[in-house]
C-alpha cells in the first residue's frame, strides 16, 4: 500500500522494460508513472457565488491519472461544492473544469460519462439487490453488465459473494460503499470523485475503503476524495489539499508531511491563523 | 434509459410492501364496483324487462275500451339504462328511467325540478367510473408522491445524474410508470365490464377508456411535477392529497352549491303552480261551462254546417280533448324549455369548473359518453313527451273521428281492439356519441388544456431540475 503510494514519485525516464521486472501486480501503478501523467480533473479560477455568500474562491486545482488527491476542509469550507462542480450538478459562477479535458460546464453530459461519483452515504435502491442495483447503475451509464460480469465487478470493490444477491436495504453503509466503488468501475470513468467516503466507517471499513481507492487510482484512475479524516486522507492520497472558506489555502505531497504537521496545519488554517505547514499557500 | 428507469419503478412499486397493497387495493375496488354495477345492472334490466312485458300485456289485454278512456289508461315509458351505464352510471339514480304517460298532463315524478345542482353531482357511489377518475387517482397520489422527491433526499438523483440520466428521461419515466398504474386499473375496470356485461358498445367504451386514460395521465404528470418540484417527501405527500381533496370533494360541491345559490330552480311546487295557472288558460276539455269549449263548439258545428252536436259526424269530445291537449302543449313546452334552459345554464355555470378541477370535466364527459348525463335525460324527457303527444293525438282523433251516427242518432264508437294493438311501445333512441360530446366541447376543451398543461409542466420541471442547485 506505502509502496503504490509513493510510486506516482519516482522518475523512471520512460524506462517502460523496467515495469515487465514488476510483479504483475504493480505494472499498472508503474506504466502510469513511467509516462507523463495527464492531468484528468482540472479547476481553473472557478468562482462559485450563492446568494447571500461565496463558496468557492479562485480554486484552482488539477488531479491526474493514477493520482488521489484529498481534498480537507471543515464544514462550509467548499468541499461539497467542488465535488457537485467536478460532477456537474453544479454550474460554476466563473471559471473552467475539465475531466480529461472536456468542459463540464461546455459538455456537461460527455464529462458525465468520464466521471464516477462516490457519496458519502451511497444511496442505491433498497428494493433491488447489490447485482440489479449495480445492473441497472450500469444499463444508465450505457453498458450492458451480464450477471458474471457484474457479479466480477462487485469482487473487485470487495464485496462478499454471499451479498451480492440481497436486497441493499440490508447492507452496511461499507458494503453500499463498495456497491458505489463497483458502479465507478463498471462505468469504466476516468475520474472518481468521493464525497466523505468514511464518514461514519468504522476502522476496518475505513481501512478497506482506502485500499480499493488505492487500487482505483493504481488502475489509472484520477480519484478527487473529499474528506474530513486528516489521517485516513493522508494514508490515501497522493497530494492533500486544505480548503477554507472557499480557498485552497495549502496542498502537500502527502508523502512529505507527518500525520501531527498535518493536523497542526489544518487547525492552524482552519482557525485562520498564519500558515504552518509544508506547501502552504 | 427511459424503459430501465421505467421498468426499476414498477419493480420498486411491486416489491414495496406499501405499493402491492396499494395496488391490491385498487384492483379489489376495481374489480368489485365492475361486478357490482354489472349485477345491479343486470337486475335492473330484468326488472324493467317484466315491468316493459307487463305494461304492453295491460296495454293490449284490456278490454276494447272508448279511445279517451285508453288516453287515461295511459302507458309507461321506459328507459333503459343501457350497458354504458354499468361503468358510469351518471344521473339515472337522481333522474329516474320510468314515465307514465297520459292525457293532459305531463308527469314529472323521474324529472325533479326542485333539485339542486348538486344532486347532479355524484362521488357518493362505488362504480367504474368513481373509482377511475376518484379512486385511481388517490392510487396515483400514494404510489407516486415520493417518486422525485425520495430520489433527491436519498441522493441518488445525484448518482442517477452522474451515470447520465437527464431530468427529462427521469421524469418520463417516472411520470410513464404511474400512468402505467392508473392504465392498468383501468383495463381491470374496462376488462371485467366486457366479461361481464352483455351488449357492449364498444365505441363507447373506447371513448370512456381514452377519456380516463387522458385524465389519469393529467394526475400521474402532476404527481410527478408536485414531487420534484417538493423539497421534501412529506410536503409532496401532503400537498398531492390537499389537491386531491380539493379536486374530488371539494371543488365538485362547491361549484354545485354556489351554482345553486346564485342561480336557483324554482321549486317545484312553484313549477307545478306556474303551469297550472297557465294551462288555465286553455280550453277545460272536462269542464262543459267552459267559454272557450264551447267556441271551439260552435266553430266544430259551423265548420260541419250543423246546428247542434247531436248531429255532427264526429264526437265532438275527441276535437275538444285534442284541442286542450295541443294548449296543454303549448304550456309544457313553455315551462318545459325555461326549464330546460335553467338547467343547461346551472350546467354550464358548473361546466366552467372543468378548467379548475380536471375530475369535474372527467365526470361530465364520462356521463356524456356513457349516456347518463344531463343531456340524455332531457332528450329522454323530450322523446317521452314526443311519444306521449303522438299517443294522444291518435287517440284523441280516434275518439272524434271513430265513430258511426246509429239510425237513431246515436253516436257509435267504431274502435277495434286491431287499432290499440297498432300502437308501438315506446323506445328510447340514444344520442350518438358524436352529438353527445359535440355539446360538452367546453368539457374536452378544458380536459384538452389540462393534458396540455400537466405536459407542459413536466417540460418545465425538467428544465427547472436540470437548473436547479444540488447543494
Amino acid at each position: 500500500m506505502i509502496i503504490i503510494s509513493h510510486l506516482g514519485n519516482i522518475e523512471f525516464n520512460n524506462d517502460a522494460h523496467f515495469a515487465e521486472l514488476l510483479p504483475p501486480w504493480l505494472r499498472t501503478a508503474v506504466s502510469y508513472s513511467l509516462v507523463p501523467q495527464k492531468i484528468m480533473i482540472e479547476l481553473k479560477d472557478v468562482v462559485m457565488q450563492f446568494p447571500g455568500h461565496c463558496a468557492l474562491n479562485d480554486l484552482n486545482l488539477s488531479v491526474s491519472a493514477g493520482h488521489v488527491y484529498g481534498l480537507l476542509g471543515p464544514n462550509g469550507a467548499g468541499k461539497s461544492t467542488t465535488i457537485n462542480l467536478v460532477t456537474g450538478l453544479l454550474k460554476p459562477t466563473s471559471g473552467s473544469i475539465h475531466i480529461d479535458g472536456i468542459d463540464v460546464v461546455a459538455e456537461p453530459e460527455r464529462a458525465r460519462s468520464l466521471i464516477a461519483y462516490v457519496s458519502e452515504s451511497v444511496a442505491l435502491y433498497p428494493h433491488l439487490t447489490g447485482i440489479e442495483n449495480l445492473q441497472l447503475f450500469s444499463k444508465l451509464a450505457g453498458r450492458q453488465l451480464d450477471t458474471p460480469e457484474t457479479k466480477a465487478c462487485l469482487d473487485r470493490a470487495g464485496l462478499q459473494k454471499d451479498a451480492h444477491a440481497r436486497r441493499v436495504s440490508a447492507y452496511s453503509k461499507g458494503m453500499r460503499q463498495k456497491v458505489g466503488l463497483a458502479i465507478a468501475l463498471a462505468k469504466e470513468a476516468r475520474a472518481v470523485v468521493l464525497d466523505e467516503p468514511s464518514s461514519g466507517l468504522d476502522p476496518s471499513a475505513s481501512h478497506d475503503l482506502a485500499v480499493r481507492v488505492r487500487e482505483l487510482a493504481a488502475e489509472g484512475l484520477a480519484v478527487l476524495m473529499a474528506s474530513h479524516d486528516l489521517f485516513r486522507a493522508r494514508e490515501t492520497c497522493d497530494t492533500v489539499g486544505l480548503l477554507v472558506r472557499g480557498s485552497l489555502r495549502a496542498e502537500w505531497e502527502a508523502s512529505e508531511v507527518k500525520d501531527r504537521d498535518l493536523e497542526a496545519a489544518y487547525l492552524d488554517l482552519v482557525t485562520d491563523q498564519a500558515p504552518s505547514g509544508k506547501g502552504a499557500k | 434509459m427511459i424503459l430501465a428507469l421505467f421498468s426499476n419503478e414498477w419493480r420498486s412499486i411491486l416489491r414495496d410492501g406499501r405499493g402491492r397493497l396499494v395496488i391490491t387495493l385498487g384492483v379489489l375496488l376495481a374489480l368489485v364496483s365492475a361486478w357490482t354495477s354489472a349485477s345491479t345492472h343486470a337486475s335492473k334490466e330484468r326488472a324493467q324487462a317484466a315491468a316493459v312485458e307487463a305494461a304492453r300485456c295491460a296495454w293490449e289485454d284490456r278490454e276494447v275500451d272508448s279511445a279517451h278512456s285508453r288516453a287515461h289508461f295511459g302507458d309507461y315509458v321506459f328507459r333503459p339504462s343501457g350497458s354504458m351505464s354499468t361503468l358510469d352510471s351518471g344521473l339515472q339514480a337522481v333522474t329516474g328511467r320510468v314515465v307514465f304517460t297520459e292525457a293532459h298532463r305531463q308527469n314529472d315524478a323521474v324529472h325533479k325540478p326542485q333539485q339542486a345542482a348538486a344532486s347532479l353531482l355524484r362521488y357518493d357511489r362505488l362504480e367504474p367510473s368513481t373509482v377511475l377518475q376518484i379512486l385511481a387517482a388517490l392510487v396515483l397520489v400514494l404510489a407516486g408522491f415520493g417518486v422525485i422527491s425520495s430520489e433527491r433526499e436519498s441522493g441518488r438523483l445525484n448518482l442517477l445524474l452522474i451515470q447520465g440520466v437527464s431530468s427529462r428521461q427521469l421524469l418520463l419515466a417516472k411520470t410513464l410508470a404511474l400512468w402505467t398504474l392508473g392504465v392498468a386499473l383501468c383495463l381491470v375496470v374496462v376488462g371485467a365490464n366486457l366479461i361481464l356485461v352483455d351488449d357492449v358498445d364498444i365505441g363507447r367504451i373506447a371513448a370512456f377508456l381514452g377519456l380516463h386514460l387522458a385524465t389519469l395521465w393529467v394526475v400521474a404528470a402532476l404527481v410527478a411535477c408536485i414531487s420534484a418540484r417538493a423539497k421534501r417527501t412529506g410536503t409532496a405527500a401532503a400537498l398531492l392529497l390537499s389537491l386531491w381533496v380539493a379536486g374530488a370533494i371539494v371543488i365538485p360541491r362547491l361549484s354545485a352549491m354556489s351554482t345553486a345559490t346564485l342561480d336557483p330552480l324554482p321549486g317545484r311546487d312553484a313549477f307545478q303552480a306556474a303551469m297550472q295557472a297557465d294551462r288555465q288558460q286553455g280550453i277545460d276539455g272536462h269542464n262543459p261551462m267552459d267559454e272557450r269549449r264551447n267556441e271551439l263548439e260552435r266553430k266544430v258545428l259551423k265548420e260541419y254546417g250543423v246546428s247542434s252536436r247531436e248531429e255532427l259526424p264526429v264526437s265532438l269530445g275527441g276535437l275538444i280533448m285534442q284541442a286542450d291537449e295541443e294548449y296543454g302543449a303549448k304550456v309544457w313546452d313553455k315551462h318545459f324549455g325555461e326549464l330546460e334552459g335553467h338547467l343547461l345554464r346551472q350546467d354550464a355555470s358548473v361546466g366552467k369548473f372543468s378548467f379548475l378541477n380536471p375530475f369535474q370535466a372527467t365526470d361530465r364527459l364520462s356521463m356524456a359518453i356513457a349516456g347518463t348525463g344531463l343531456n340524455s335525460h332531457l332528450e329522454f324527457l323530450r322523446q317521452t313527451e314526443y311519444y306521449r303527444r303522438e299517443l294522444v293525438r291518435r287517440l284523441n282523433e280516434e275518439d272524434a273521428f271513430g265513430v258511426a251516427r246509429s239510425e237513431n242518432g246515436r253516436l257509435l264508437r267504431t274502435t277495434t281492439k286491431e287499432f290499440y294493438l297498432s300502437f308501438d311501445s315506446f323506445e328510447y333512441k340514444p344520442l350518438a356519441l358524436g352529438e353527445m360530446l359535440g355539446r360538452r366541447t367546453t368539457d374536452l376543451l378544458a380536459l384538452a388544456l389540462w393534458i396540455f398543461g400537466a405536459s407542459a409542466l413536466l417540460i418545465l420541471t425538467a428544465r427547472q431540475m436540470e437548473a436547479r442547485r444540488v447543494s
